[in-house]
């Protein structure tokens, strides 16, 4: 009987204990759920359709003036040899690059300011705050900022200057670093044989050219702009360590590295692939920076998928290619994020084997947490 | 003013578990009511179910003669103290004891009267302006009672408003609860799992284990006259002594056996022949052999002894066989663990058990003793189903 | 925890890094204080000569400056104070209403979290000129009004209050919508600030959906105005003391709010971080 005065209930939407509560969850999740459906969802979908149409700015893309193309937006970008193609490899290139120094070092870097503030300190808070500050800054500020710093005759040129040196022309500079260094050594500027030979409508030689000096100062930047914020996910990190870890350490006579590397790293390895994953994925994006600082120039080699994307859509009116990058990019930046995870949870395994291992015993408690990825 | 009935009430949560199996109780107006049993054994959830804080899966629970099944919270006229007080941070003790008052709408000038009278009743009168976090424990509970107060509702419900607190504020919590329920003389419901705040408190008390009602009594009456096993060992501190014994005849009258020990068994309780039996003996019907010469008796070695002052509590290592059903044990909420694992480690042959002695009697550790036993004072049961046997 | 004494070749080695860090901000202010000569020939001198303020005289008399100010905070308030409203109505309604689909709609809600914002300018800018907000401020502030990653951090706080002062509440009379109001809200004042601080910092300094989203000059914000003059289309010269001026002016908002809430932000980390 009571079951059925519950289904006639639930039939009629008649309130029980807990009241109007579907409703009211609905509701409240309703301008959420609105807007990320109209301005994620449809947008992609939109996108999509886009990146397989010919549409060329007018009119609406689901009108008459876009037509179905298949595939042959991927195909001008990927396969068939022209100025797209070149320019998408080109910018491939240039961002690799910047991913492969940027992520390391700002890793590296921004480690290395945890450990230093996470002593005992005075002023421990104004140094914090001083490698913080510049994430909180705007992308346009900061490049401002870094465009007057390495101006030809600015300050970091005057700094170099002190020291007998001169600076290159940074921003204005298109040479690729590795070939600067291949020609310092001597090697041949024209590449050779590596210049005949293509890949993504790059030539090989361009594609071992390393970033250009131009692009190493958006490097630079990178990581004087990130730092501060990945120190603040290491700050929290190292403070989850148990300091008797770091004793027992001390009392076995490890030097402060061989602590850092077999005791602190370990233990802080979740950290690490977190920042290395963000850095992935942050870095692949790179856009502000470069549309106030140098919109792709010198010769393409601070052009950047992002940038193109837009620059091919907003500019060019090749709305279809510019879409197919920018799905592209997504694809890229996917991949990499999968195979962070993959090679996060491989790592977690392999350490077991060089764990730290204390002469003197430790606490059941401790012992447990040294274990890598024990925190995660 | 209102009572509360269960009827036949049942809670499932959607893994199948049942929290409460077909509970029926009836509460009366103005009584007060206390729920108990060791954790897990679906009091809170009872009470939860009055509150309208769970569903109800089966059957019916009325206010008065009200079914409240549907009705949300709101529109119970309930109050409720929770065990960590809940109380609203933010809010001074005024605004969270005037809240419901605010949520109903009274009159600003009638809520203030009636907030400051609450707050003498629980004496918080100098602290209305000051926030749970600059309140001492006890304070909060206050705050809790007052909160409920204030509504002058048809129902207090209360889910174990003094674990929070250490003992002695506890026990003064304790009297002081059960004097502002007499005064307003509101129907209360009560949880706890602590025994002895069930007895001192409770009008009637509902023992409840495995979401099953095991006995609804006076307190007095559970204690004298346990419906169960469970029941049996629950109640009471320290726990009544549970012994396995064998029916046997013994001239013109029955008897039953414990090791060596052969005590009197009233007629009707079990045949010989019987399976064997469980007895139970509070620690207060074993005595000093030596006072009452005339009583039946059972030899030992002491144990331990625990002076309290007045009276001492001397274990008893005897000749008997001790019933560990899984229903004892459950009820020995107040034992340690350690304490567990030594009746459960026990041979099987010797069993310890507790009297409680005048004072002035000398026992020492490990000497030989011989205690009196209370025969009318004993208690029968089933040892398979747990059920008292009465004559 | 105890900490290890930090030794003087540490604190020699931070107060170097911290220069590093300090000196571009340093450089900046001073040389927005320096003429265009000055700043040109001596870019590293921390003493302007002559010290003009005539790049900010520039600024204040430039009409564009103040669209570009009134736009920034018009966007910026909306924004912060919409976005932390719905996140939170959102994350109550994940964290402790029930209601059909809830798992569902969280799933969701994360995996939109998981899309990079660069790939989604083509798209938004689509769906904008679509409905017909491109333009205008709708299409400028509704976008970004609401955030997967704030409706995650209210979530994870709204659990993490203890369920029975809500329960308490039900029984005291309130509302689903009272309960969130004037209990659960209040209580999250700490998940708010974050949020608050998240929202603001990440609208104030936004630049690249505003490049999609409109394009007249009335209604340029900060960053894309100063951004276009950074570009130099406004005129000759490297003009660096007024970009610098610009981006100076652009960044005392957020360091406000930085210097204000620091204590918070640097020990919410966790929760704080934003790429």
């Amino acid at each position: 009987m009571a079951r059925g005065a519950e289904a006639v209930r639930r039939r009629f939407r008649e309130p029980g204990i807990r009241g109007h509560e579907a409703g009211a969850g609905w509701l409240f999740l309703l301008p959420v759920i609105v807007i990320l459906g109209l301005f994620l969802v449809v947008p992609i979908a939109m996108a999509a359709w886009v990146s397989f149409s010919d549409w060329n700015g007018n009119g609406s893309p689901l009108g008459a003036h876009a037509h179905w193309v298949g595939l042959a937006n991927y195909r001008d970008l990927l396969t068939t040899p022209g100025l797209d193609q070149n320019n998408f490899g080109t910018a491939l290139r240039n961002n690799f690059y910047y991913v492969l120094l940027v992520v390391p070092i700002q890793t590296a870097v921004s480690l290395g300011l945890a450990v230093l503030v996470n002593k005992r300190l005075k002023f421990v808070g104004f140094f914090r705050t001083a490698f913080y500050f510049p994430s909180v800054t705007s992308s346009v500020a900061i490049t401002i900022l870094f465009l007057f710093l390495f101006s030809p005759t600015g300050v970091i040129n005057k700094l170099l200057s002190y020291a007998g040196a001169t600076g290159p022309s940074w921003l204005y500079d298109p040479r690729g670093l590795f070939h600067v260094i291949l020609g310092q050594l001597g090697v041949n500027q024209s590449g050779g044989s590596l210049a005949n030979g293509f890949f993504l409508g790059v030539s090989y030689w361009d594609w071992l050219a390393g970033p250009s000096i131009a692009m190493c100062v958006f490097i630079i930047m990178a990581v004087f702009t990130t730092s501060g914020t990945f120190m603040l996910l290491f700050l929290a990190g190292l403070q989850n360590i148990d300091d008797s870890v770091n004793e027992a350490a001390a009392l076995d006579g490890a030097t402060e590295w061989r602590k850092f590397r077999h005791v602190t790293v370990p233990m802080i390895r979740p950290t690490i692939f977190t920042v290395v994953t963000l850095g992935l994925i942050g870095t692949w994006q790179i856009f502000d920076q470069i549309y106030v600082g140098t919109k792709g120039s010198p010769s393409n080699t601070t052009l950047t998928p992002a940038f193109l994307s837009f620059d091919t859509s907003f500019n060019n009116n090749n709305w279809g290619v510019g879409a197919a990058i920018a799905f592209i990019l997504f694809g890229i930046i996917v991949f990499f994020t999968v195979v962070t995870r993959l090679v996060t949870r491989n790592a977690d395994r392999v350490p077991r084997r060089r764990r730290f291992v204390p002469t003197r015993p430790i606490s059941d408690q401790n012992a447990s947490r040294v274990e890598p990825g024990g925190a995660a | 003013m209102a009572g509360i009935t269960f009827d036949d009430v049942s809670k499932t949560y959607g893994d199948g578990f049942r929290a409460v199996d077909h509970l029926s109780l009836s509460v009366e107006d103005g009584e007060f009511v206390v729920l108990v049993g060791p954790s897990g054994c679906g009091k809170t959830t009872a009470l939860r179910m009055i509150a309208g804080l769970e569903e109800i899966s089966d059957g019916q629970i009325r206010i008065g003669d009200r079914v409240v099944n549907n009705l949300p919270p709101r529109d119970r006229d309930v109050a409720m103290v929770f065990q960590n007080y809940a109380l609203y941070p933010h809010m001074t003790v005024a605004e969270n004891i005037g809240f419901a008052l605010r949520m109903r709408k009274v009159p600003k000038q009638e809520a203030r009267r009636r907030i400051e009278e609450t707050a003498r009743v629980i004496g918080l009168v100098d602290h209305l302006n000051r926030k749970p976090g600059q309140l001492s424990g006890g304070q909060r509970q206050r705050v809790a009672m007052g909160r409920a107060i204030v509504r002058e509702p048809q129902v207090f419900l209360m889910d174990e408003p003094l674990s929070n607190l250490d003992a002695k504020l506890r026990v003064q919590m304790r009297a002081e609860i059960s004097r502002i329920q007499r005064q307003l003389a509101v129907t209360t419901v009560y949880v706890t799992h602590d025994q002895v705040e069930a007895m001192t408190m409770g009008d009637r008390v509902a023992v409840m284990r495995r979401g099953v009602l095991q006995q609804f009594d006076a307190p007095q009456r559970l204690y004298e006259r346990p419906a169960n096993l469970f029941v049996a060992s629950f109640i009471g501190s320290p726990a009544m002594n549970i012994l396995e014994g064998t029916v046997e005849r013994n001239g013109d009258g029955l008897a039953v056996r414990l090791g060596s020990t052969v005590l009197p068994l009233p007629d009707g309780v079990a045949q010989p022949g019987d399976k064997p039996i469980a007895v139970g003996i509070r620690p207060e019907a074993l005595g000093d052999a030596q006072q009452s010469p005339d009583r039946p008796r059972v030899g030992g070695r002491v144990a331990a002894v625990e002076a309290l002052g007045p009276e001492q509590l001397v274990y008893v290592e005897v000749d008997g066989q001790p019933v560990l059903a899984e229903d004892v044990l459950e009820g020995l909420v107040d034992a340690e663990a350690a304490e567990l694992a030594e009746i459960k480690d026990a041979d099987g042959r010797r069993a310890t058990v507790v009297a409680r002695l005048e004072a002035s009697a000398s026992v020492k550790p490990d000497d030989p003793i011989q205690l009196s036993v209370d025969a009318r004072h004993l208690h029968f049961f089933d040892l398979e189903t747990g059920a008292a046997l009465r004559a | 925890m105890k900490l290890r004494r930090a030794s003087p070749v540490t604190y020699a080695f931070l107060v170097a890094l911290a220069v590093v860090y300090i000196f571009p901000f340093v450089i900046a202010v001073v040389t927005s204080f320096k003429t265009e000569p000055d700043a040109t020939a001596n870019p590293l001198s921390l003493t302007p000569h002559p010290a003009t303020t005539s790049a900010f005289h520039q600024l204040s008399a430039d009409q564009d400056f103040f669209t570009w100010v009134k736009n920034s905070v018009i966007v910026t308030l909306s924004v912060t104070f919409l976005r932390v409203f719905l996140d939170s109505l959102a994350g109550y309604a994940l964290a402790r209403l029930r209601f059909r689909g809830r798992g569902a709609a969280f799933a969701t809600i994360v995996a939109v979290m998981a899309v990079p914002g660069v790939v989604l300018l083509i798209p938004k800018f689509l769906i904008i000129r679509q409905l017909g907000f491109y333009d205008t401020y709708a299409g400028m502030i509704i976008p970004l009004l609401v955030d997967a990653a704030g409706v995650f951090i209210m979530k994870n706080f709204f659990e993490s209050i203890p369920v029975s002062v809500e329960e308490s509440a039900r029984i005291d009379g309130a509302s689903i919508f009272r309960i969130y109001w004037s209990i659960v809200l209040p209580m999250a004042r700490p998940a708010l600030i974050t949020l608050f601080i998240l929202s603001f910092q990440g609208s104030w300094n936004e630049l690249a959906h505003f490049i999609i989203s409109a394009q007249s000059s009335s209604l340029n914000t900060l960053t894309k105005g100063v951004a276009q003059l950074a570009s130099g289309q406004l005129g000759s010269g490297n003009r660096y003391p007024l970009k610098l001026a610009a981006s100076t002016l652009m960044t005392i908002p957020v360091a406000i709010l930085f210097f204000v809430f620091q204590r918070r932000i640097m020990n919410a980390s966790q929760g704080a971080v934003k790429e």
